[in-house]
């Protein structure tokens, strides 16, 4: 029994006010070894039948805070108006600073979000692929004219050009609703459903936000709990197939993945009853900067039992949805 | 990265792990956590309990309740230890005290004797408790040994213990402490420590 426990059972019997005095020592003592002595294990059946009633009352995986996710449109919607706000805010010298890790100003950064919209909306099917300068699937080459075309423009221009890019990119997925979030669709080279293709640009949002604040001084943020959740899951789900890209002689393998904090939850994948060969465990906001490569896997505050060398093959994958 | 089983972490550091675990929805964490203080609860709720059975339930409440709410958990304020310890502790004291109370209203319906409180926790410490321990608490005067047998293994606040001996509240606080400190000496003596 610890000393927090003793301290805890004088405070119930009234006489914690002198439990600092040296001289109750020995009541810590007496306590300590009276607790030890009735230590009990309880019957073995307890354990399964526990954890039934456990997990009847919250199913496993399911975290406590954020436990449904945000839709896609409105994950999407959000960070949109996060960095709405943020460009906004923006002052005529602020407009002009690096945007690290990129070589780009805020306002050519602006630049690389236009490009984007521009591919996204198409993709959709609302106008013609636009003629790109680079490699068809190469995400920063594509944009590579409209980080340039921001030389002749001003940012209050180009803020208002990429705002009508993504008024209709959203108003084109709500419109067309739940069918339309399952149309499928390649996206950089990728098959994805419309709705997974929502959440990846929210990390994409997300990520550049924390760009912007990072050049301008300010503090990171993180989306709401239902927001990350829409993310980690769909991250977290893709696990599986992405895996096989890094490393082929993963396939089939049983893996748990714990994210901590709101918004994340735990995954298990594998054989139903198999237990995981491997377990992530990790906060949810620094796995999502791993996804979002603002993380290097290295660098992740992370806790792996098992297979060391598949949780870093997971680890590496999960960032080709930022490639 | 760490490449460590959890069991093997530093216990503080170990415990803030396995309820960010549970509250992310992982029942492997709360089974670990299980292995590691059931004993402690089921003990403490058999000991206040008398009751094998009833001691299994109020062990399922409290690691379902952790369960439920592992925001419970607030580590600025003391371990999991603690808490599962005072969970198990209120809960079973509860259980008790209804169970004294449903008894108290058939006594007065003449359907039950009344079983001297004394006797019960004579028998939680004649079947629980080590023999050094019991040793130990034989050496003490009565009415301190008295006073530690109803708070400790009765689970009673001294309130209770108080009228439950028919005592003023500060004399009662004053056999419980100077019984402790004695029985720790007497512990020391034995070559006792936890």
């Amino acid at each position: 029994m610890s000393r927090d426990d003793l301290l805890t059972l004088l405070a119930e019997l009234g006489i914690d006010d002198q439990v600092d005095d040296p001289e109750e020592a020995s009541v810590l003592d007496a306590l300590d070894v009276l607790a030890q002595a009735s230590e009990s294990p309880p019957p073995s059946s307890l354990l399964p039948q526990l954890l039934g009633a456990a997990t009847g009352a919250r199913p496993a995986g399911l975290p406590t805070i954020g436990a449904e996710p945000a839709g896609p449109l409105e994950s999407f919607r959000s960070q949109i108006d996060v960095l709405t706000e943020l460009f906004e805010h923006l002052d005529d010298d602020q407009w002009a600073l690096p945007a690290h890790p990129y070589q780009w100003t805020l306002h050519e950064l602006l630049g690389h979000l236009i490009g984007v919209e521009e591919y996204t909306g198409a993709v959709f099917g609302l106008w013609q692929q636009p003629q790109v300068s680079g490699s068809g699937d190469d995400h920063l080459a594509r944009t590579d004219t409209h980080v340039a075309a921001r030389a002749g423009r001003s940012p209050a221009e180009s803020l208002a050009e990429w705002r009508a890019l993504v008024d209709a990119v959203i108003d084109h997925v709500a419109q067309g609703g739940s069918d339309r979030l399952a149309d499928e669709v390649t996206y950089e080279g990728w098959p994805f459903h419309v709705d997974s293709v929502l959440v990846a640009r929210t990390f994409e949002l997300w990520t550049h936000a924390d760009d912007i604040r990072r050049a301008i001084g300010d503090a990171l943020d993180v989306p709401a709990a239902p927001v990350l959740r829409a993310m980690s899951s769909v991250s977290v789900g893709s696990l599986p197939a992405a895996v096989l890209v890094v490393n082929p002689e993963q396939a089939g393998r049983a893996f748990k993945v714990v994210l901590t904090g709101p918004g994340g939850g735990t995954w298990q994948f594998g054989d139903p009853g198999a237990a995981p060969e491997a377990t992530l465990v990790a906060d949810v906001v620094d796995y999502c900067r791993v996804v979002a490569r603002r993380i290097d896997p290295a660098d992740l505050d992370a806790d792996i039992v098992g297979d060391r060398q598949l949780v870093l093959d997971l680890l590496e994958s999960c960032r080709l949805l930022a490639a | 990265m760490s490449s460590a089983g959890g069991h093997h972490a530093d216990g503080a550091v170990w415990e803030r792990r396995m309820v960010d675990r549970i509250a992310a929805g992982d029942d492997g964490a709360l089974a670990d956590v299980y292995d590691r203080y059931s004993s402690l609860v089921f003990g403490l709720a058999l000991r206040v309990t008398c009751d094998r059975g009833v001691a299994e339930d109020v062990t399922q409440d409290v690691f379902v309740n952790l369960w439920k709410r592992p925001d419970r958990f607030d580590a600025g304020r003391g371990s999991l230890r603690s808490l599962l310890a005072a969970m198990a502790r209120n809960r079973a004291i509860d259980i008790v005290r209804s169970r004294s109370a449903s008894q108290r209203r058939e006594d007065n319906e003449g359907h039950l004797a009344t079983v001297p409180v004394m006797d019960v926790v004579d028998d939680v410490i004649r079947r629980d408790v080590s023999d050094t321990v019991r040793r130990a608490l034989e050496q003490l005067p009565i009415d301190q040994r008295d006073a530690i047998a109803l708070a400790y293994f009765g689970g009673h606040t001294y309130r209770e213990v108080a009228q439950m001996l028919g005592i003023p509240e500060g004399t009662a606080k004053s056999r419980l402490r100077i019984g402790l400190q004695r029985l720790g000496a007497l512990l020391h003596d034995e070559g006792v420590t936890a």
